[in-house]
């Protein structure tokens, strides 16, 4: 009910004159708003992060109750695992290739669709760009680049009418992690929106000045779009990479769950996974979730580590 | 104007929190109830989880099934799920994990013991089984104790494709064939289909062929203790036979052999990328459906005169130990394996049936795929040995690396005696534990 007209109010600290007591910003109320994903985070992060913690000094096989083995599933892993070290290699090569392609091309796409003058349709053309990442880790999405990369299929006869015969990349070592590597690049529809946003962040008079000074395309690319995008670049690159490290789905489908021909799709987290649910030893993949953590940990602060070197802010001082 | 710069907030924060995430793997095991309440009243309404592998084609005649017994009880509501095999794996040693088990599921003799063993398995009362044919009675016997019973009886069996032996002018397979005809056979088929397909599958794939042809010579696959049964020796004459059959042309390229996951139609020969397979005979019927016209059966090659052939449980029923709908359970597994208007539904789907009175029965009455398994079994009744008791804990570990072993020599990546002492080692780590 509204009343227009103002009423005393009859509270019993009653004085009108009385300041009202001001909330400090981020106080209890904030954690009132928080307490969902506090909960969540403990009980479905942290909780049973500390349980695997535990569990991965243990012989843990999902069914009986566990007992310490101390460090035995460290030493095994980097020992006496083959499989452990072509599954670490594996998603090396994956990482390294994988990453760079990602970003390259949404970088790419993005300056063709930041291209100014008017131009029809490019809202279409963004969202048609987007719409594989949308698709996400898919398992239909895994199943069809699964058929399209198979022996006899749509891609390798394509290839064999250029002259080139593969004979499939599912089914052969020295192809089969090239198909999830394009699978990756090809849903590069979140970084390159994040790319269109930083694009549209840099102040055009930037590139009314190299004009005048006569700078060619390429020069004010390297001048002014590179370091004035380099934060967005490092966010993206972070990003993906922790991405990459844990990509699970394409590998799993494409594979049938097997990380092969030979091992040559084993993701980390595949044989993980293997690891855990196949073959029963759950405390030799707790202990491989660790290790992957702390690898990821390493790689990530390698990286915020190197952005001094090469990530420009504009409101940086005595640069520029 | 300040470019907006995630990296320096959020993006740590959430740097951070990914990682995390990425060590977050295991939930915790919740601790279920104990076993089932003993005082049950047997009318009482209660709904009892099933779940079960199989195909689309295996899952009309089981939902048939569970229906007539849901009219004969009516109390009992029954939930099923089903999938692949190795999905199906997965997912039920997830819900073991977690206290939450079906009442009653599918096992199969390779997971026997990881899960009696683990004393997840409720115990059987024997009666169960006293019709069951003697072949497969006791397969579910862990200890002197019943934990499984059979839900059918299946064997080895080669599908062959008997157009393409025809087109090719090669005598169709038959009990007698030696593993040099296996050889000649796949050379002489894989020419003639120019280069399109392959002769035979590549046996090497699966662990389980390696038993037959070990059991051929009187070899067991692990010995009573659960360590390994056969020699170096055994293991390197055979991989070199099926190195020579890939490289004579005669089996399928690695590419072929190195995209089978198990199901029908991702095999080779579901594929039409081959013309003699090894299957177990419940899953004829599967190549008739994929393949839409019959399919040829014969028993595995051998020098020796023995087949190597078993009966093996196809599958198994198991009750989880910590049901809370034990009598439902019960009656459950009863009717599935005893009752006769059940057994008429199911077929051979599952193979055999396992209660003797009732195969005779069901024998008289099928056509097609399921005539052609019945009378394979039959033909072959008299060559078959007593199962091999279940595998020991450590052996599902053991059937994954052996295919990928396989799979590695194939593509040339690994020298047969390199892979002898590879698996040796293998095997030594997985069946310690």
């Amino acid at each position: 009910m509204v009343v227009a007209t103002p009423v005393r109010s009859a509270s019993p600290a009653g004085g009108a004159e009385r300041p009202v007591r001001r909330r400090r910003p981020g106080g209890g109320i904030a954690y009132l708003f928080l307490s969902p994903w506090i909960a969540g985070a403990l009980l479905l992060t942290i909780g049973p992060m500390v349980a695997s913690l535990y569990l991965s000094f243990t012989d843990y096989d999902l069914f009986s109750s566990p007992s310490w083995v101390g460090l035995e599933n460290y030493r095994r892993m980097f020992t006496e695992d083959g499989r452990f070290l072509t599954s670490v290699w594996v998603t090396l090569k994956y990482v390294l290739i994988a990453v760079p392609l990602k970003l390259a091309l949404a970088l790419a796409v993005a300056l063709l669709l930041n291209r100014r003058g008017t131009r029809r349709g490019q809202g279409l053309y963004r969202s048609a760009f987007y719409a594989p990442s949308l698709l996400g880790a898919s398992v239909s999405i895994a199943l069809v680049w699964r058929t399209l990369f198979g022996d006899g299929a749509a891609f390798e006869r394509g290839l064999a009418a250029l002259g080139w015969e593969t004979g499939g990349w599912v089914g052969q070592p020295q192809y089969a992690l090239f198909t999830l590597i394009f699978l990756a690049a090809w849903q590069f529809g979140a970084p390159m929106v994040i790319f269109l946003a930083g694009l549209k962040q840099i102040p055009s008079d930037l590139y009314d000045a190299v004009a005048v000074d006569g700078a060619g395309r390429w020069q004010t690319f390297r001048t002014i779009t590179l370091p004035m995008l380099s934060p967005v670049i490092f966010f993206n690159l972070v990003l993906e990479t922790i991405h990459a490290f844990q990509a699970f789905t394409p590998a799993y489908v494409v594979s049938g769950g097997r990380g092969g021909p030979s091992d040559a799709t084993l993701f980390y987290t595949l044989y993980l996974y293997q690891r855990g649910f196949t073959d029963f030893r759950m405390g030799y993949a707790s202990a491989m979730a660790w290790v992957l953590l702390i690898a990821i940990a390493i790689v990530t602060a390698v990286i915020f580590r190197s952005a001094r070197l090469w990530v420009f802010y504009t409101d940086d001082k005595g640069k520029s | 104007m300040a470019v907006i710069n995630p990296a320096r907030s959020g993006s740590r924060l959430r740097a951070l929190f990914a990682t995390l995430a990425a060590g977050a793997l295991l939930a915790t095991a919740a601790c279920g109830g104990g076993g089932g309440d003993s005082s049950e009243d047997p009318d009482a309404k209660v709904t009892l989880r099933f779940s079960w592998w199989g195909s689309a084609d295996r899952a009309k005649s089981t939902q048939e099934a569970l229906d007539l017994f849901t009219k004969k009880n009516p109390n009992i509501t029954i939930k099923t799920s089903y999938s692949a095999f190795k999905p199906y794996w997965e997912k039920l040693a997830t819900e073991t994990a977690g206290g939450n088990a079906p009442d009653v599921f599918q096992m199969d003799r390779a997971y026997l013991r990881e899960y009696a063993d683990r004393n997840v398995l409720a115990e059987l009362d024997k009666g169960v089984t006293d019709q069951v044919a003697d072949s497969v009675k006791e397969s579910g016997v862990v200890e002197d104790k019943l934990y499984a019973v059979p839900m059918g009886q299946t064997t080895f069996v080669m599908v062959y494709d008997p157009a393409a032996y025809q087109k090719a002018g090669v005598k169709p397979p038959a009990k007698g064939w030696t593993w040099q005809d296996y050889l000649n056979n796949g050379k002489k088929l894989t020419q003639s289909s120019g280069g399109k397909a392959s002769g035979l599958t590549d046996l090497g794939w699966q662990w389980e062929s390696f038993e037959t042809y070990l059991l051929q010579s009187d070899t067991q696959l692990y010995t009573e203790e659960g360590k390994l049964g056969f020699t170096k020796d055994d293991l390197k004459k055979y991989l070199t036979m099926i190195d020579n059959l890939r490289k004579q042309k005669a089996s399928t390229p690695a590419k072929v052999t190195a995209t089978i996951d198990g199901s029908i139609e991702n095999m080779p020969m579901g594929k039409r990328l081959s013309y003699t397979e090894n299957s177990w005979d419940s899953t004829v019927a599967s190549y008739y459906e994929v393949l839409g016209k019959p399919v040829g059966l014969a028993p595995y090659p051998t020098d020796t005169g023995k087949l190597g052939a078993y009966a093996k449980p196809s599958m198994f029923l198991s009750i989880s130990e910590k049901t809370k709908v034990r009598s439902a359970a019960d009656k459950l597994v009863e009717f599935l394996v005893n009752d006769p208007e059940a057994a008429a539904i199911l077929g051979v789907d599952r193979g055999l049936p396992p209660n003797t009175a009732n195969r005779d029965k069901v024998g008289a009455t099928l056509t097609g795929a399921q005539k052609a398994v019945y009378e394979y079994e039959k033909s072959i009744e008299s060559d078959l040995v007593p199962a091999p008791p279940a595998p020991p804990k450590g052996n599902s570990a053991l059937k994954d690396y052996w295919q990928q072993m396989n799979e590695e020599i194939a593509f040339g990546k690994l020298t047969v005696d390199k892979a002898v002492d590879e698996f040796f080692t293998r095997a030594e780590q997985e069946l310690s534990a």
